[in-house]
């Protein structure tokens, strides 16, 4: 299981060589648009079963370097934070060449802030109708009673 | 778990990739002509904070009222998800007011649903039209032929 081959992770590759610190990589990542479109193009399992897979292999080249990061910035973008959890718990059998790897998931759970949207219907108990004059201020329609 | 911050809006952005919560154009006043008038979109955003010994999920009621109309209820769980704080985001497309008054927005929470906080909306009537009975012709009436 691979990156898909349309993401262009060629600033990424260019932000990690320069890199000196986790922090510094999470904040270019979280610049960049390839996590955001990662989370956009897999399901959440698929994003976490790729971490899974990439971490463990040996990296070949630049963009096998940072795809576990990539991964993981996708995975810290969902509204739920029990993936990140789940990746963090294989950071440990992850190759030794993913030297951040724990610290960058640390970083990104630390960092992680819970919203929980709702749609509000609202319901008219009452459909009272109110219009400019003395008058009708206190008329109220019952023509729809509940 | 205490609330932090509770506050309507007419929208609430949260930017995806930092996770920052932008409010926009908070609701304190409405004003209309007439009534009845839609609001095409409101957001109520609350912020939570929770004890460490305390457990991540926890019922939350948003209700409002527009006089002694209750015009919404609503009951959610807020997951704080191993965090200290969660937020709540409650949107809605179109919400119908009838009357003039006050709008006024409550979250209760905890096992009794005690409320925690209030947003008061004033809903007003502004450029009323009224009735002079004492008005006279502005120019002299023409004479009938």
């Amino acid at each position: 299981m691979k990156l898909p081959s349309w993401l262009d992770t060629r600033n990424i590759e260019a932000q990690f060589v320069i890199a000196n610190t986790p922090n510094f990589i999470v904040r270019r990542l979280k610049e960049d648009k390839v996590p955001y479109l990662l989370s956009k193009s897999m399901a959440p399992d698929q994003l976490l079963k790729l971490f899974i897979e990439t971490s463990r292999m040996e990296p070949e080249n630049l963009r096998e370097l940072v795809t576990p990061y990539i991964c993981l910035s996708a995975l810290s973008l969902l509204n739920d934070g029990k993936y990140l959890k789940d990746a963090q718990t294989f950071t440990s059998a992850a190759h030794h060449q993913y030297k951040w790897l724990r610290a960058y998931t640390q970083i990104l759970i630390d960092t992680f802030r819970p919203t929980s949207f709702v749609a509000m219907k609202a319901r008219v108990i009452d459909n009272s109708v109110a219009v400019g004059t003395a008058s009708s201020m206190n008329y109220v329609s019952r023509r729809f009673p509940q | 778990m205490k609330l932090i911050f509770f506050s309507c809006c007419e929208l609430a952005i949260q930017d995806v990739r930092f996770g920052t919560m932008s409010l926009i154009n908070l609701i304190e006043e409405i004003s209309a002509v007439a009534f009845p008038i839609a609001i095409s979109r409101i957001a109520a955003v609350a912020l939570f904070e929770k004890g460490q010994d305390e457990p991540d999920s926890h019922p939350v009621r948003l209700t409002a009222h527009l006089n002694d109309q209750q015009v919404l209820d609503l009951t959610l769980d807020v997951n704080f998800q191993g965090q200290g704080r969660t937020r709540m985001v409650a949107e809605a497309q179109g919400m119908p007011i009838t009357n003039p008054g006050e709008l006024i927005f409550v979250v209760s929470a905890g096992e009794t649903m005690v409320e925690v906080g209030r947003w008061i909306i004033n809903v007003k009537i502004v450029g009323a039209p009224k009735v002079d009975l004492f008005t006279g012709p502005s120019a002299p009436v023409p004479s009938a032929m």
